[in-house]
């Protein structure tokens, strides 16, 4: 997953966030059970600090007979945890204890408060085990007030709590696991129409679609409309800019054809016009084809199948040059698709053909292929002939806008020109070698689009 | 050799026209598609020149119309909007050939030149029966190596006729073939010409089939 992504947010602000409430629910759970635990623990040796006072505390003094009737047994069995002490808060000597502290003392540094109020004392045990006591200060009919203290065993208190936080924290730690999935669930399905749009976009970029389809929710839908709108838009851009330019093409080509044809003889003024008029044809040619180019780049989901462009022109080629018995054979792989518009592989195409057409002897080869690249769809075309060729320095003057190699063949020579800028504007290359045949073969490496890019 | 040309632009259609009759080609002249489709499915034209813009009917219409209705005659295409796909229709449409606008009228010459000579089988720029052979770029005929004087329609009688040997011509066919539609037709100057240009000749080039018209036969007459 990316730093910056939709999923990563909502995953780090809902893991975040539970995580906190569940420490917070298990801390309180545990603090509610531990007050809840020592309030009973209290509670008890409350009553059972009660008992001995009532029992133990007579008007002759101190009666430990009494005290085997508290009614706690654990207070015989010795080292039980289970004790009670009496001590003379004048002299701090211990009058009485329970059989259970078996002779040992607990040792209280000072006295419960002469109010008479009961006070909780956390104390030390024989054999070290941690005790809770409450002691409360007596004072009987006759001699001095007396420090009596009930304590209970703590360890066993603590033990239960602990065993309850153990319990809590994986009851918590399960319920996290549960929660993390059911977040993961909640973003995948969230941010699915997202995915959809991502995926339906592609698919235009593809050519499959004209436009993003499908229901969205009512949050991207506004989103969704403007990107249907931009593609559209962009489209009938294209569509207006070209037929503005093929009715300029239409309207300048018939009046110069004339200028040409009228500008007969060899006077300075038919000279003249001539030249001009073929200058003025040059430059229409050519700025129309930027033109045009121009309007095409950029546009979105432009996707051209390629074996029936290069199918069309093979037939035109096959008609025109049918007199002249030349072969044109081809191997066109079928489900070869270019990433671009069909009229600039068909200028591409054409016009390399075309050339191939009029130069060969009598047979023209051209082949298509998919290639793969660094990771990258590209189309492979080979366009070979058995002519005389183009020797090397020629070759990037063929390339040249405008440049012609020879004025015998018909053609404006801006052919080539075309074909070469068409080919850097798609980010492809284009090469010229020998062919094996003898003539020239030219070999054009462009964008592709594979079934498995969707 | 009658040829039609279908061109909306006046000046064009007349460049075009003047320089056809100037190379011995008998011409009609339609500037829009009704009048051109017309022309073409009535008249029998060795070769037409069709714009692909034009108005009432546009050229590829044209053309798709004729070749349904099986009107064969070689179509060269004018085309200003020079794209690929304007060319793959077209030729789709049933053209022969196609030239983008602006050209040179020469090369709409030479290319109608080829279709002519494509439509009637023959693949070179001269057309030889024995010791006569006729240069069509040229418009030159020589017998045995000999420069024949030959007026333009003594020419085009014998072109068209050299143009299809072994094939019985009528005169109303040549008539038709020879003479744009306007001609005041009148087929006993056949007869006239074809007279004359035996004699010119001086061999036994053409034969008269009775009744039927006249024919070369390129058989007895190989070398």
């Amino acid at each position: 997953m990316r730093r910056n992504s939709l999923s990563l947010r909502l995953a780090a602000i809902a893991g975040l966030g539970s995580a906190i409430a569940l420490v917070i629910a298990g801390l309180v759970f545990i603090t509610l059970f531990r007050q809840s635990v020592e309030r009973n623990f209290d509670a008890r040796l409350n009553v059972l600090l009660q008992t001995l006072v009532g029992a133990a505390i007579t008007e002759e003094g101190i009666d430990t007979a009494g005290t085997a009737l508290v009614g706690e047994p654990r207070f015989s069995l010795p080292q039980s945890g289970w004790y009670w002490q009496i001590r003379d808060t004048a002299s701090g000597e211990v009058l009485a204890d329970s059989d259970s502290l078996f002779g040992d003392r607990l040792a209280l540094a000072d006295f419960p408060p002469a109010s008479g109020a009961v006070r909780i004392a956390m104390l030390k045990g024989p054999a070290g085990r941690g005790l809770r006591g409450l002691e409360r200060r007596i004072s009987p009919p006759s001699g001095p007030p007396l420090a009596v203290l009930v304590a209970g065993d703590a360890d066993a208190m603590a033990a239960e709590i602990a065993q309850f936080r153990f319990v809590v924290f994986s009851t918590l730690a399960i319920f996290a696991v549960i929660l993390a999935f059911g977040m993961a669930g909640l973003v995948r399905f969230g941010l699915r129409p997202l995915r959809e749009v991502r995926h339906s976009l592609k698919l235009v970029e593809l050519g499959e679609k004209a436009s993003l389809e499908g229901e969205y929710p009512e949050e991207i839908t506004p989103l969704v409309n403007d990107l249907n709108t931009l593609l559209r838009s962009n489209r009938e851009i294209v569509e207006r800019s070209r037929t503005h330019v093929g009715n300029l093409a239409h309207a300048l080509k018939t009046p110069i054809a004339v200028l040409i044809n009228e500008a007969k003889g060899e006077d300075r003024l038919a000279v003249k016009m001539r030249e001009q008029a073929v200058i003025m044809r040059d430059q229409i040619h050519h700025h129309l084809d930027r033109a045009r180019m121009a309007a095409q780049t950029n546009v979105i989901g432009a996707v051209t199948p390629v074996a029936p462009v290069i199918e069309g022109i093979l037939r035109v080629m096959r008609k025109v040059h049918e007199a002249r018995g030349i072969t044109i054979a081809d191997d066109v792989q079928t489900d070869l698709r270019f990433r671009g518009e069909k009229q600039d592989l068909e200028e591409i195409v054409g016009n390399l053909v075309d050339n191939a057409c009029k130069w060969a002897a009598s047979r023209v080869t051209i082949k298509a292929r998919s290639d793969k690249a660094l990771g990258e769809s590209r189309l492979h075309l080979t366009i070979e002939d058995d002519g005389p060729g183009l020797p090397g320095d020629s070759r990037q003057r063929a390339l040249r806008r405008g440049a012609r190699l020879d004025e015998s063949k018909p053609g404006s020579g801006l052919g080539l020109s075309i074909v070469f800028e068409l080919v850097e504007l798609y980010g492809g290359t284009i090469s010229l070698e020998d062919a094996a045949a003898g003539g020239l073969s030219a070999q054009i490496f462009l964008p592709a689009v594979d079934k498995s890019d969707i | 050799m009658r040829i039609l040309v279908v061109e909306d632009d006046k000046d064009l259609n007349g460049q075009l026209a003047a320089a056809l009759k100037e190379a011995g080609y008998a011409v009609d002249c339609a500037f829009d598609g009704e009048e051109g489709h017309f022309l073409g499915d009535t008249e029998p034209y060795d070769a037409i020149i069709l714009d692909i813009g034009l108005p009432q009917m546009d050229g590829l219409s044209v053309l798709e119309q004729w070749r349904r209705d099986g009107r064969a005659a070689p179509v060269l295409l004018l085309t200003a909007r020079d794209r690929w796909s304007d060319k793959v229709q077209g030729i789709d449409a049933g053209a022969d050939d196609y030239v983008a606008k602006p050209f040179h009228v020469e090369e709409v010459l030479a290319r109608i030149r080829a279709l002519v000579r494509r439509a009637a089988g023959h693949a070179s720029n001269e057309l030889v029966c024995g010791p006569v052979r006729l240069d069509l770029r040229a418009s030159r005929v020589t017998v045995d190596g000999n420069p024949v004087k030959l007026t333009s329609h003594e020419y085009k009688v014998l072109e068209y006729l050299m143009h299809h040997t072994d094939k019985v011509v009528s005169r109303t066919e040549l008539t038709e073939h020879l003479y744009d539609q306007d001609f005041d037709r009148d087929s006993n100057t056949i007869e006239v010409f074809v007279g004359r240009l035996r004699k010119k000749l001086g061999i036994d080039l053409i034969e008269t089939v009775r009744g039927l018209g006249y024919r070369i036969d390129s058989a007895s007459h190989a070398a």
